[in-house]
């Protein structure tokens, strides 16, 4: 799981500007929008933690190459209590920039990660972390059927990319035409960026 | 180290376009 991450990021962003943009009572600011190099950082945090605890080799991975065929062993990063102290902190940090509204944001956005994880790992997700307690480990394994797997990733893809694009075309100018080439522009390198990952990720070339 | 490669020029790309589509609004709203 790569590039469904990166999906749910990209929907993210669009429904908060597309909720964002609602009418709203007039004496209400309209809160500061959170950048989305910031939710794309947010929704790999956790593996951004573990390719770098991989340096000093805390954390590994194991099993066979190709798609969700890996083991990890990453008992701090993707712990259920590190990634939601990771996502705590996250969400302190960007609350400092972007308000409460982007602190909620950007913490949901780093624990979606964890929650995507849960779903298609095979049991390696640790509840304490360093696996204190020799605690059961947690995964649903859907991994074990890729073609189910893939088609969840797909769908978090096509369905992040789609809503994205809405919301590109939402916040274009008056008149409407304007600006519109630039939605679909950031939109388009978006969605060949997710496909690309996604394919690369299939063939196990990433 | 693919990983982060691909992450930077992800966030990279797709958060520049994002930024410059936001721009216009900004100048709209004020």
């Amino acid at each position: 799981m790569f590039s469904g991450h990166f999906g749910v990021a990209a929907g993210i962003k669009a429904i908060d500007v597309l909720t964002g943009r609602a009418p709203r009572a007039e004496t209400e600011a309209r809160r500061p929008d959170v950048p989305l190099w910031a939710l794309m950082l947010s929704t790999q945090l956790l593996d951004v933690f573990f390719a770098l605890l991989l340096i000093p080799k805390v954390e590994s991975f194991g099993g066979a190459t190709g798609y969700g065929q890996g083991w990890i062993h990453a008992y701090y990063s993707h712990s259920l209590v590190g990634a939601l102290l990771i996502a705590l902190a996250a969400g302190a940090l960007a609350s400092r920039w972007w308000g409460r509204h982007g602190g909620l944001l950007v913490g949901g956005t780093v624990f979606s990660h964890w929650l995507l994880d849960l779903i298609v790992h095979r049991p390696d997700l640790p509840l304490l972390p360093g696996n204190l307690g020799n605690l059961p480990f947690l995964g649903f394994g859907l991994w074990n059927a890729p073609a189910i797997s893939i088609a969840l990733e797909a769908t978090l893809v096509v369905g992040g990319a789609a809503l994205y694009l809405a919301s590109a075309i939402a916040r274009t100018g008056t008149p409407p035409q304007a600006g519109r080439g630039q939605a679909w522009l950031a939109s388009g390198v978006m969605a060949a960026l997710l496909a690309l990952s996604l394919v690369a990720s299939v063939l196990g070339i990433a | 180290m693919s990983f982060i490669l691909f992450l930077l020029l992800f966030i990279g790309l797709c958060g520049w376009l994002d930024a410059r589509l936001s721009s216009p609004v900004k100048k709209e709203g004020k």
